[in-house]
């Protein structure tokens, strides 16, 4: 069942980013493809122009990215390739590299968070529907940026979720759960991973795409 | 020893140890009454010494047995003990072999229902996942009454059959489990602060906006 849900979104995930890349292509791809290849392969290094700070931002969102393809393979793989449970020297390195993500998320959502905080301008119809019951005009103009507003949500869903997919694991090897419990988080771990992926997913497009128009 | 299920389980052990013919890899044992009439003598005239309810046998004995039974036993005589399969070759000297028969009969502790407070992994991981851990790393004293074999031993991962470094690999993972516990935990406690703070500040703007503040 998990393994037929878990295809089936992976691929309706991936229709939908192939569609939409075909169908609001970015601007300048189809012109010069080799130099967005060379754009693309150079993302991830750290660009000169970087302060410390930003510097850091990036290499910890590298290790975060690595961290999840890591953590996805080992953890996708033996339950939709090969039908079966994660074990063996597959599990050993997923749990080394957990924690190691868990970190960088922390750390992304401390330096992110104030990059990230939805505004008005991220939602010019609720700023109206906001002005129609306050009856109150507001000076700023807004102004549609629905990418930013995309990467935003993926953002905060991606922090949210996280936390319970984190602790729904962490939680199962305290020996305070018995083995009911157990089954429970690790069924609630394996769903709320699959989302998380998606999420992942559909962020990294978003953030490509916005490196691509810049 | 694993079940069907993938499961590992703890099984009670019996090693076979009986007279028997060989035919086509297969062993039949012989009948107690053709034992008993072809050794019985020779026997009597022994004056065996008992270790832990057992006679002790010498290899010599067992190749005087196995040609006296050669002549009565209506085919190959092979005696099976210690997990293994003695008999004579060609040319009257014994030797021993691996075979399926030898193999100890296991059945799992199905209704053995130990208290929750005695059951393994009620404590720590490590009642399981330690390097010197019983579970894994202990030895199986194989039941025999051959002198030659009182002090031999198997591995619990041989009845596991599992690898022996990967055991070990996998129980020293867990010197580092309660490490892990802990960075994930707290990178939890970092994200639950950044979403409640956010959520909070998030709460104050629509409070103010309710409340007819610009």
């Amino acid at each position: 069942m998990y393994q037929k849900i878990s295809i089936t979104a992976f691929i309706v995930t991936f229709c939908v980013i192939g569609l939409s890349s075909i169908i609001w292509p970015c601007t300048g791809r189809l012109r010069n493809p080799l130099k967005t290849l060379v754009h693309l392969f150079t993302l991830p290094f750290l660009e000169q122009k970087l302060s410390l700070a930003g510097a850091f931002r990036k290499i910890v969102y590298l290790v975060a990215l690595l961290c999840f393809v890591v953590l996805a393979i080992t953890g996708f793989y033996p339950t939709l390739v090969l039908g079966e449970h994660i074990s063996g020297y597959l599990i050993m390195i997923h749990a080394t590299f957990a924690p190691i993500f868990a970190i960088c998320m922390a750390i992304l959502a401390v330096m992110w968070a104030g990059n990230c905080r939805l505004n008005n301008k991220d939602w010019p119809w609720f700023q109206r529907l906001v002005e129609r019951i306050t009856l109150m005009k507001s000076t700023e103009q807004p102004q549609n940026k629905t990418t930013c507003l995309r990467q935003k949500i993926s953002f905060w869903l991606i922090i949210f979720l996280t936390l319970p997919l984190a602790l729904s694991i962490v939680l199962s090897m305290l020996p305070y759960f018995g083995t009911g419990w157990q089954d429970m988080f690790l069924f609630i771990h394996r769903y709320l991973a699959l989302i998380f992926a998606l999420v992942v997913i559909i962020h990294t497009h978003l953030i490509v795409r916005a490196q691509m128009k810049q | 020893m694993i079940l069907a299920g993938g499961k590992l389980a703890p099984h009670k052990a019996l090693w076979p140890n009986f007279w028997g013919v060989l035919d086509n890899n297969n062993v039949t044992p012989i009948e107690i009454s053709v034992v008993d009439k072809a050794l019985g003598d020779m026997f009597d005239k022994l004056e065996l010494t008992y270790n832990e309810g057992w006679p002790e046998l010498t290899k010599e004995i067992i190749a005087d047995a196995l040609k006296a039974l050669n002549k009565s036993a209506g085919g190959k005589a092979v005696y099976i003990s210690a997990g293994k399969l003695y008999n004579l070759d060609d040319s009257g000297q014994l030797q021993e072999q691996e075979h399926h028969v030898a193999e100890p009969y296991l059945w799992p502790i199905a209704h053995n229902v130990r208290p929750a407070a005695q059951a393994l992994g009620v404590r720590y991981c490590t009642d399981c996942h330690a390097t010197d851990a019983p579970f894994f790393f202990g030895d199986v004293k194989i039941d025999s009454p051959i002198v030659d074999e009182r002090q031999s031993f198997r591995t619990m991962t041989e009845f596991q059959d599992i690898n022996p470094f990967y055991a070990w690999i996998f129980a020293f993972s867990f010197v580092f489990r309660p490490w892990m516990k802990l960075i994930v935990f707290c990178s939890c406690l970092i994200l639950a602060g950044i979403l409640l703070l956010y959520a909070l500040k998030a709460l104050g703007c629509i409070a103010k906006v309710l409340g007819g503040e610009k």
